[in-house]
Parts: structure tokens; C-alpha cells; sequence
């Protein structure tokens, strides 16, 4: 079948494809900010922590996508959940990485000289810490981004819809038009994201310096 | 073996900006240390590395004893100038050994002269060899690792040394005292050696010559007493400091204005090599006006009045 | 059937799989290196190099592995080589990336100092630069490594086998067996070459540095 006849036919399967998709991404992307992020300063806050989640981490980093999707079946059964907290999982990663160290490389000096002009910790955390740890946490919630856009094309094979199923219904049927409409839509969502938070950063970062 | 090194006519000009060199001319005579002091942005780095070739002069040749550096090719050429920075440079992940060889091996000696070599170089630096040899550099003190610094500069016997504030990481006390073993190593292999410094102290300490510059010009080149005493213009005297007569005191020795004529009885002595400030504040301490010096002559008060003009 | 049961009758053959998964894993990123660290040298050594092949290379990483496997498809068709390839082009970016950023970070006085001291460019590339990078580009490795045990379950999907042949196996016809007998094995082996590496770059990393490893 021709791409346009392709298109022509399937066009809002494409749509919906591509609309779910960006919703799976959208609420992973959240929900990893959010636990990231808290995580992250956790970390910092209470360096106790570390220890515990340190072996955590890289266990998790190690472990492939379609690995993780696979031993969460029995807990979480096919289905939303089930595609999407392991994935949101990985992407908590790169958050909570850069999150601690961008935290941890903040020049003491600078701290000291905010409570040496007397702001309060609440000030200090919003005036001083943050402006100068956005630029390496929106780094890492683009790493987590990009990744997410990626591996969100494995919920296909438990059962939800996403770009994914697009690819594997092209390998299946051994067609490239579906193979390659799912494969360049994928990428282009990951490399449209990935150009758009790499902005965010440089304006993030432009703030500071 | 040492070579003499001639600037003629140096300038370096970078587009856009006044010549960071300005027609420079000067002559470094062989064995002998020549001191660049200026403060930064003067030119004398550019000056220095004008000479290994890491920057290529724009016009004007330098010649290391009667061929100019500009006809030799540029690796022969940096393999008989030794090469010493601030931050020294050692290698991290080669053994001290391994890194004094470094020249040694690009020329192609063999293995029993380069451990040799080693050996003899790091006592040269009052560094045991046995103890020495087999260190990594990151286990070495600023002080340790800038004289293993000079023993890779001068391992393959270079003619030339350019030394580009060389113990400008090393706190005060520690640089006096390696500022001292250079001087005694270069009483014993008489090189010819350029030394880029921002500070007169250690100019004056270390040259035979020195060379003021500024903006990129030479302002003035002579001994360090006589720069000490005729400082040519306020730029000079100001990176002299006020205490310039003092300066001046402490570089003459004794024997350099001290009288033949006997001393009177019971005086206290002094040694011929002790510089005049040493001798002055004895004269300070005891309240005597004149000092015997060891082995015949003396030096009256009246001396150290006239040391100061010459 | 329960787990042991499973297990006594299928560990030769969970074992072969492992094997098959890990050669096929090692192959392509030792194909990565071969290709990937003259890339990263040469991009070290040429700024227009440097603009075209780290942003090729960051180009293809962004690709979904899924879609990268899926791509191959009507370039090579199916089995071991087509699943290789998207492996290796997977993997350039950790290894590229990691020679570059470890050869442009070695301190500049270091550089100079070896100019100065008359080294040419390939002596100082080859006793100088690429020794006192080998732990950057050796954690780029290790990164590579572990990505493509990981990628190489994909491989499955278009017939190049490893342990990926379980797992999809196992989810359609919901064996949890099957899944556990491809899962685990791909989570061992990762986790494995991760400890081992990072392991080794540590010792690198303290002998470059001149620390008694």
C-alpha cells in the first residue's frame, strides 16, 4: 500500500496513535518531575539516604525497558498502569540525579554569603538554590524526556496503544509504511522535545550566568 | 653546553591589537639566566614562547647560537629547548621516571642511558632516585614536583631552558628555597635560561640580566643592581617597590664595596660574601659604624652610603 | 508447571539463549569501538568533524530503539545482521561522545607542555591524550555495554534471537516462566557488566591519575 493511500486510510488511527502517545508521555513526564525532583532533594538534604538509594538507582539503570515492562506483569497486570509506572520509573532517574548534584555543586561560599546578608532558609532555597540548580535539573528532565518518548513505543506489547503500535504492526506484517509513519513519528516527537527543553536550559542557564 | 639566544627586531602582532611585541631586541649570553618580569599582558610570555615556536613571531628572527629558530624544524627545535610552566605539567598517569624521559625517549636513546640519565638528573634536584623514580607525580609535594619540573626540562641536555613562572604555585617559603636549588643547579650545568616572572624579587634573585617590559616593549635591560639602582622611569621603580635601597642592600655582597684598609681592633666581623643588608643591621645591632670582614679589609658605614649610586 | 519444574527441563537451553544474547551484545558494541573511537578522535582533531559526526551520531541516539530495529527492516531486511547494525549505530553515541569530551578535557597545560617539548601530533595523541582519557571513553563503554544487553532483547523482534525470544514469547502467550527465563538472565548480565566495568574504570581512573590502584 502506498503512503498516501496508508495515510488517506488509516490517518486518524495515526492521529489517535499519536494524540495517546503524547498523553501517555505527558503523565510520565509529571509524574517523574515531580518524584524526581523530590526525591532528588531529599538526597541532598538527608545525605543518609544515599546509601539507600544509591544500589536502587543503578540497579533500575541497568535494567532494560522491555526487562522492567516484562517483571511488572504480575504486580500490575497489563493495561495503563501497568505501561506506565515502570516507564515513569526509569525516567524518575536522570532527575534525581542531576536534582542531588546540582544541588550538592552549589559553591558554599554562595550560601554562605545569603545567610551572611540575612535571608531566611525559605529565601535562600527560592532566590539562591533553585535559580542556580534549574539549568542541571532541566538537563535532566530532558534526558528523561527523550527517553520517555522512546520507550513509550513498548507499551505496544502489553497491550497499549502508542506510536509503538504503529512499529509493530509494520514488523509484523513485515510493511515499512506503518513501520516507517510509527519509527518517524517517534522520532521526531523525541527530537522536537529534546530541541525544546534544550532551549528551556539555555534560557535557564543564561538566567544564572 | 649553553647557547646564546638573540631577539632581533622580535615583534609579535596579533589582529586587531597593539603588538603584543614591539620590536624587541636583546641578547641572552650563553650560560647565563636572562629574568622577564613585567606585569600581565606585558608580552613576555608571548616573548618566551616566541622562541620554541609555540607562537610564530610576525616579524624579526630569534637565533639560538647562529641559527634562527625560524629555519629549524619546529619538533628538532623544541627537543633542544627544555620547558618548564606554572603548573608544571607533569604528567599524571607517568612515574616521575617516565616523565624525565620523555625527551630522551623521542630522541631515541637507549634504555641504559635513559635510567641513567634519570638517576643523575633527579640528584641533580635533590630528589633520591631510589625513592623517587617510581612516584606518580599526584604523590608529590608543589615543591617535589616543580624540580621534577626542571629535571624533565633538562634530561636530554638542552642548550636552552624557558621557564614560564616557574614557581608561581608555590607558596613563599617553599619557592625561596627551590628558587635557590635552580641557582645552585645552574652553577653546575651553566645553561642558557629565559624565566618569565611577574614578581622583581624573584627576577632580581634569579637573573644575571633582567628584562623590564610593558605594553609589549623592553623598558629596561641590565643587571638586577643596576636596574635596582637606576630604575630608567616611575614604571620601573614602582614594580621595585619602595623599598628599593633595601632591595639593593640585600643583593650586594660585602665584597663588593668594602674597603682593603684594616679594621680597628675588637669590631665585630663579617663574611665577605654576606650582603650588605646582613652587614648593615649587624652595624644596627652592635652600634658600631664599621665591620672587619673575615679574611682582610673592612667595611665602614660611609661605604653603604655610596653603594646605592655605584 | 511451576518455576523449577521450568527450569529443570529448559536450563541448557535458557543458557544457550544467554549465551547467544551476550555474543551478539558484545559483538556489536566491539564493532562500535572499532568505528566509534577513530569517529571520536577524529572529531577531537577537526572542528567541522566534531559538528558533523556528534551530531549524527546524538541524531540516531534519539531514534527509538524499537523504531531504530523497525527501520532496519526494509534497509537489511531481517536477522543478525540488520539486528547488529541497529545495535552498533546505538552505541556509537556513548563511545564517540565519551572519546571526544575525554580527549577535549584533558587540562590545556598538559597539551601545551607536549607541544612544547616537541611531541608531534600522534605522539602526543597516542603516550599523551588517548592514556589520560582511556577512564572517560572506558565509562562511555560500559555505558554502551549495558545499553545494547538491553537493546539486543529487542533484537527478537526481527528474528535475530537472544533472550528477547522468552520475554515476547512469554507476554503472548502469558507465561510468566517464559518471561523470568528471559528476564532474569538480561538483568544478571546487565547488572553484572555494569558492576565489572565500573569496577575496572575505577582502577583506570585511580592509575591515571597516578593513585596506586
Amino acid at each position: 500500500m502506498s503512503f498516501a493511500d496508508y495515510i488517506d486510510i488509516f490517518g486518524d488511527n495515526i492521529l489517535h496513535l499519536l494524540e495517546q502517545h503524547v498523553i501517555l508521555f505527558a503523565i510520565a513526564l509529571a509524574a517523574a518531575i515531580a518524584i524526581g525532583v523530590t526525591l532528588g532533594l531529599l538526597v541532598y538534604r538527608f545525605k543518609t539516604l544515599d546509601t539507600l538509594i544509591v544500589p536502587v538507582v543503578n540497579v533500575l539503570q541497568a535494567c532494560p525497558e522491555i526487562v522492567l515492562l516484562a517483571l511488572a506483569i504480575p504486580f500490575l497486570g497489563i493495561g495503563i498502569s501497568g505501561a506506565l509506572i515502570p516507564l515513569f520509573v526509569k525516567g524518575v532517574l536522570p532527575i534525581l540525579r542531576n536534582t542531588a548534584s546540582g544541588f550538592a555543586s552549589i559553591d558554599p561560599r554562595l550560601l554562605e554569603a545569603a545567610r551572611g546578608m540575612g535571608m531566611s532558609p525559605a529565601q535562600i532555597l527560592l532566590r539562591v538554590e533553585v535559580p542556580a540548580v534549574l539549568p542541571v535539573v532541566i538537563a535532566g528532565v530532558r534526558i528523561s524526556a527523550v527517553m520517555l518518548v522512546s520507550v513509550l513505543t513498548l507499551t505496544a506489547y502489553i497491550g497499549v496503544d502508542s506510536l509503538g503500535t504503529l512499529i509493530l504492526q509494520g514488523i509484523s506484517r513485515m510493511d515499512a509504511t506503518p513501520l516507517l509513519i510509527g519509527s518517524g513519528l517517534t522520532a521526531l516527537l523525541a527530537i522536537t522535545v529534546n530541541y525544546l527543553l534544550f532551549g528551556l536550559e539555555r534560557l535557564a542557564s543564561r538566567r544564572v550566568s | 653546553m649553553a647557547l646564546r639566544v638573540d631577539f632581533r627586531d622580535v615583534t609579535k602582532a596579533f589582529p586587531g591589537t597593539p603588538p603584543a611585541v614591539d620590536r624587541l631586541s636583546l641578547t641572552v649570553e650563553a650560560g647565563t639566566i636572562l629574568a622577564l618580569v613585567g606585569p600581565s599582558g606585558c608580552g613576555k610570555t608571548t616573548t618566551l614562547k616566541m622562541v620554541n615556536r609555540l607562537i610564530e613571531p610576525s616579524g624579526g628572527d630569534i637565533v639560538l647560537g647562529d641559527a634562527p629558530v625560524s629555519q629549524m624544524p619546529v619538533k628538532d627545535l623544541r627537543r633542544m629547548i627544555g620547558y618548564v610552566i606554572q603548573y608544571v605539567g607533569l604528567f599524571p598517569h607517568m612515574s616521575v621516571a617516565e616523565n624525565i624521559a620523555i625527551v630522551p625517549r623521542l630522541l631515541g636513546w637507549n634504555r641504559a642511558r635513559i635510567d641513567a640519565r634519570v638517576d643523575e638528573l633527579l640528584t641533580l634536584v635533590g630528589l633520591a632516585p631510589e625513592t623517587h623514580r617510581d612516584r606518580y607525580p599526584r604523590s608529590l609535594s608543589g615543591g617535589q614536583q616543580q624540580r621534577v619540573g626542571v629535571a624533565r626540562a633538562l634530561a636530554a641536555d638542552p642548550p636552552v631552558l624557558l621557564m614560564d613562572e616557574p614557581f608561581g604555585a608555590l607558596d613563599p617559603i617553599t619557592r625561596v628555597r627551590v628558587q635557590d636549588e635552580l641557582l645552585s643547579i645552574q652553577r653546575k650545568v651553566r645553561k642558557t635560561i629565559l624565566i618569565v616572572t611577574h614578581d622583581m624579587d624573584e627576577a632580581i634573585r634569579l637573573g644575571d640580566k633582567v628584562a623590564v617590559m610593558r605594553a609589549g616593549r623592553l623598558v629596561q635591560h641590565a643587571s638586577p643592581v643596576d636596574i635596582l639602582r637606576h630604575p630608567r622611569d616611575a614604571f620601573v621603580a614602582e614594580l621595585i617597590g619602595h623599598d628599593r635601597l633595601v632591595k639593593l642592600l640585600s643583593t650586594l655582597s660585602v665584597g663588593s664595596v668594602m674597603s682593603a684598609d684594616a679594621a680597628p681592633a675588637d669590631v665585630p666581623a663579617v663574611a665577605r660574601t654576606a650582603s650588605l643588608e646582613a652587614a648593615f643591621l649587624r652595624m644596627l645591632d652592635t652600634g658600631r659604624d664599621v665591620l672587619a670582614v673575615e679574611g682582610g679589609g673592612s667595611l665602614h658605614i660611609r661605604d653603604l652610603l655610596c653603594a646605592s649610586t655605584g | 508447571m511451576s518455576l523449577l519444574d521450568f527450569l529443570a527441563t529448559r536450563w541448557e537451553d535458557i543458557l544457550a539463549v544467554s549465551w547467544w544474547h551476550l555474543r551478539l551484545s558484545l559483538m556489536a558494541v566491539a564493532l562500535a569501538l572499532g568505528i566509534g573511537l577513530p569517529l571520536g578522535i577524529l572529531s577531537h582533531m577537526s572542528r567541522l568533524a566534531a559538528a558533523v559526526v556528534l551530531n549524527a551520531v546524538s541524531v540516531i541516539y534519539t531514534v527509538p530503539t524499537l523504531a531504530l530495529f523497525g527501520l532496519m527492516i526494509p534497509l537489511l531486511g531481517i536477522g543478525i545482521l540488520p539486528a547488529i547494525v541497529a545495535v552498533v549505530l546505538y552505541s556509537l553515541l556513548p563511545v564517540v561522545q565519551n572519546t571526544y569530551t575525554g580527549l577535549s578535557t584533558i587540562d590545556p597545560n598538559l597539551r601545551e607542555v607536549a607541544i612544547g617539548i616537541g611531541m608531534g601530533r600522534f605522539t602526543r595523541l597516542f603516550r599523551v591524550e588517548l592514556p589520560l582519557a582511556l577512564p572517560v571513553i572506558f565509562a562511555g563503554l560500559r555505558v554502551a555495554v549495558v545499553n545494547a544487553i538491553g537493546m539486543v532483547t529487542l533484537a527478537s523482534l526481527i528474528a535475530a534471537g537472544g533472550l528477547g525470544d522468552f520475554i515476547f514469547r512469554g507476554i503472548s502467550i502469558m507465561s510468566w516462566n517464559l518471561v523470568l527465563a528471559g528476564s532474569v538472565p538480561v538483568l544478571v548480565m546487565a547488572l553484572g557488566a555494569d558492576y565489572l566495568l565500573k569496577l575496572t574504570e575505577q582502577r583506570l581512573s585511580r592509575a591515571r591519575q597516578g593513585i596506586a590502584p
